[in-house]
């Protein structure tokens, strides 16, 4: 059996626990490195400073101490006090006295020896400018190298130089190294455990609650997590087992929800199955509703197109109606004044009976016109204008609107003439009520027909109100009407596209003018019918 | 390099502390020894020399803080009397009031006698004690005959070197040396004395072998500079000795230590604070070439005087 210690596991199995890890250490590190290296060159300074004082320190010291004996050449004085100052003093390691006349000085700490001036390694610049530097060594290592002139009363009696050990001033500097090292590797050690605890504590819960989440992904809803903290990350365990529990409750919602649902899908399919069964009556029935509907369109068309002719008749009719009352008042007239002859009787008679065989005329004209024939044949084009343009002739006249047809002689068409007959009734009709509702003083109607190759081209123009650019997609609809209540059913429009585009196989189309509308038909002329004519 | 003390005081001073050790070091190393030693008490005279410039107070507190220290350790009593004059002390030793004494050579040949003297100490330095005149090449100076009228150097408080260079005055000029050289400067140190012939500033030094070779050690061009002309041999300037009524076997157990004072580290710190190299026994005979040259200064003079009276 394994032990419970070895089942502890020492480095977390989750990325984010290294990169924590790796960032805080790093950082650390980083820190530690770029302290030292900030403090380095500081350190270096202070001490080169310290060497600086020591060495205006000493040097003061021995001119002032060997003045006398440099002014009065007493050599063996300033030996003697420099060996001294050499014996007491451990880090000077050499003193050079130059005097600008006689013989120079050499003194260390293992003995003395007398140079020629020009012997002596002191450049002229020496004599009058305090220097100092790090100089290497001859044998080896480096040193601190002062030169310093010596004046007496503003004189420039010589220069002196002095070489201070350096091993002093780099043991610091390798101190110092040692101890950033130090630093470094305690840094580097301390990094190892609190980098540890500290990554831990903070990505153990992140990673705790990412393992709860991915138990949750995979559909284990009763997860839940355990991290009392009072942070963020205990405010996140808490919304986390929060939100599994809604997660939980959404989702037994959902099953409900799916199972009502698929109740509904089964009764829709049902439904849909029984439908699918019924369709082809549906079609069946739809179809009939539909033809029944045009049939009633048509039927209302019809009546509409009556009314028309009832109108016109009235309008034929007016004129000799008058006449024959006249006539009539004329033999009442005459006959009570006594002036009734049979001459007279006769000539007025004949009179009553043309007026009446006119009317007769209108009647059958109006019947030839509307005669129902169902089937097509070739037609005349400037006939079929021209036979409706007559019928409208006295509503026309008694409205004082000039109609004015501009149709070659020679166009045949093909389709039911009374169906043809029926739209240029209506466009001339619509057409009619557009100038009389514009006011115009001058109401014109154009009917204009052109002959474009193997098609012809019909345009219907009036100067009236025109046409709304907002209802101009509408003007084709069945019942759509822009007249007054009872003046208008909206069908006549609608009729009249259904016969061009179904049933002559033409184009019917609408468009606004300047001053009025116009619509285009734009019709095959029948090739048939140029050879029977 | 710099000199806390004049040469002769450095060395009473260096004897004085030896004496002080060697009880201790010898109980040290003998446990009967070491038993009879405790029954006994070492009294030391010390001279301090004619030089003031020191403090006497660090002197005793020197000697007093190696006492204490010592007898604690190795529980001997040892006291240190510091006198200021030689005659007292000598008067104390006559008297029997200490059990040794410390001093320079001629102090010794003229204050005391061989018979009352024992077995002693000492100080040897490298390159030795030969007191040496030597002249610079410049001066012209080839010979003792050559003398007259130089300007000369020697050691301040330099009894023995003062009695060597009146003696070679009377013997070779048969004059008193003020009146035979021109100039006569007194400095510390044999450095500085060698120093001021090779810079020119006087014609001739006399000094000690070791303060030569250390002087030559320090620049060379200073020995080719400078002739020897005459050398006296000592083996040592500076000595102390027992009384012959110390325990001969108390002198003898400690003679032995003594010698090895300089392989020890404690020994060896002791030395190197005087610049001495090592301490080696010594006996009263070792005397006789001071007290002979003694013997001729005096006669010398008073052949001297005579001729001075006759004229």
């Amino acid at each position: 059996m394994t032990p419970p210690w070895l089942s502890i596991r020492l480095l977390p199995a989750n990325r984010m626990f290294f990169r924590v890890f790796g960032v805080f250490g790093s950082l650390l590190l980083a820190m530690t490195i770029l302290y030292g290296l900030l403090i380095i060159p500081l350190q270096r300074d202070s001490l080169l400073k310290v060497l600086y004082s020591q060495a205006t320190t000493v040097s003061r010291s021995i001119i002032q101490a060997s003045s006398d004996a440099m002014l009065t050449d007493d050599f063996g004085f300033v030996v003697e006090h420099n060996l001294q100052v050499l014996q007491n003093n451990k880090s000077i390691q050499s003193v050079l006295i130059v005097p600008r006349r006689g013989s120079a000085l050499s003194i260390s700490t293992s003995g003395w020896e007398m140079l020629k001036t020009t012997e002596a390694p002191i450049n002229p610049a020496d004599y009058d400018i305090e220097s100092y530097d790090i100089v290497d060594a001859p044998e080896g290592g480096t040193r601190y190298r002062y030169i310093t002139p010596i004046r007496f009363s503003g004189v420039s009696w010589g220069v002196m130089r002095i070489d201070f050990d350096t091993s002093e001033y780099e043991a610091n500097i390798n101190e110092m190294y040692q101890q950033i090292a130090y630093i470094s590797l305690f840094t580097l050690l301390a990094i190892l455990p609190i980098g540890y605890f500290f990554a831990l504590w903070l990505t153990r819960p992140i990673a705790t609650i990412s393992q709860a989440a991915s138990r949750v992904a995979s559909g284990e809803l009763d997860t839940h997590v355990e991290i009392k903290r009072n942070d963020e990350i205990g405010d996140l365990s808490h919304s986390f087992n929060q939100m599994v529990q809604a997660l939980a409750e959404n989702r037994r919602k959902l099953e409900n929800v799916n199972l009502d649902l698929e109740i509904k899908v089964t009764e829709r399919t049902q439904a849909l199955d029984e439908l699918n069964r019924t369709l082809d009556q549906r079609v069946r029935d739809e179809i009939s509703k539909r033809k029944e509907q045009e049939q009633l369109l048509i039927h209302q068309s019809r009546l509409a197109a009556m009314g028309e002719m009832i109108g016109a008749i009235a309008h034929q009719w007016r004129q000799p109606l008058n006449a024959l009352s006249l006539v009539l008042q004329n033999i009442h007239m005459q006959y009570r004044t006594g002036q009734l002859t049979e001459e007279s009787m006769r000539t007025m008679q004949e009179k009553a009976q043309q007026l009446i065989q006119r009317m007769s005329q209108t009647i059958d004209e109006f019947r030839n016109f509307f005669q129902p024939g169902k089937h097509a044949e070739t037609f005349n084009l400037q006939h079929a204008i021209q036979a409706a343009a007559d019928i409208l002739e006295g509503m026309f006249k008694n409205h004082n609107i000039e109609l004015r047809i501009d149709c070659p002689a020679d166009i045949q068409l093909y389709g039911v003439p009374g169906e043809f007959s029926q739209v240029i009734l209506n466009l001339l009709g619509n057409a009619r009520d557009a100038v009389l509702s514009a006011n115009q003083p001058q109401p014109t109607i154009r009917i204009h027909v052109k002959s474009m190759g193997a098609q012809v081209c019909i345009d219907v123009e009036d100067n009236g109100t025109g046409i709304d650019a907002n209802i101009m997609h509408k003007i084709y609809e069945p019942y759509f009407t822009t007249k007054e209540e009872g003046k208008g059913t909206g069908i006549g429009l609608y009729m009249t596209k259904m016969i061009i585009e179904n049933n002559m196989h033409g184009h019917l189309a609408a468009s606004s003018l300047e001053q009025g509308a116009r619509i285009r038909i734009m019709l095959p002329i029948s090739t048939e019918a140029v050879s029977a004519a | 390099m710099k000199r806390l003390f004049t040469a002769p005081t450095r060395i009473a001073f260096i004897f004085a502390l030896t004496l002080l050790l060697l009880p201790a070091t010898h109980a040290a190393t003998s446990k009967s020894v070491s038993s009879a030693a405790a029954e006994e008490s070492i009294r030391l005279g010390f001279y301090a020399g004619a030089r003031r410039e020191w403090s006497r107070d660090d002197v005793r507190g020197t000697f007093d803080l190696w006492a204490l220290e010592l007898a604690k350790k190795f529980q001997v009593p040892v006291q240190i009397i510091h006198y200021d004059d030689t005659v007292e002390m000598r008067q104390d030793f006559l008297a029997g009031k200490i059990d040794g004494i410390s001093a320079d050579a001629i102090t010794l040949v003229r204050q005391y006698k061989l018979e009352d003297l024992a077995e002693g100490y000492a100080t040897i330095m490298k390159g030795g004690w030969n007191l040496m005149l030597f002249s610079s090449k410049a001066s012209g100076v080839n010979n003792l005959a050559d003398l007259a009228g130089k300007r000369i150097v020697l050691l301040e408080e330099d009894q023995a070197g003062e009695l060597y260079l009146e003696t070679l005055c009377l013997r070779h000029h048969q004059r008193p040396c003020r009146e035979v050289f021109s100039d006569i400067q007194r400095v510390s140190t044999s450095n500085q004395a060698l120093m001021r012939v090779f810079f020119g500033k006087a014609d001739l030094a006399q000094v000690y072998g070791y303060g030569h070779d250390v002087a030559v050690e320090m620049n060379p061009q200073l020995g080719q500079s400078i002739r020897k002309l005459t050398e006296f041999p000592l083996r040592s300037l500076f000595f102390a000795f027992y009384s012959t009524r110390v325990d001969a076997a108390l002198r003898q157990r400690t003679v032995r230590i003594m010698r090895t004072l300089h392989t020890y580290p404690r020994g060896r710190q002791l030395l190197d604070i005087f610049k001495i190299d090592r301490l080696d026994i010594a006996y009263p005979t070792e005397l006789q070439p001071v007290i002979e040259l003694e013997r001729e200064y005096q006669r010398l003079r008073s052949q001297i005087e005579r001729k001075d009276r006759r004229r």
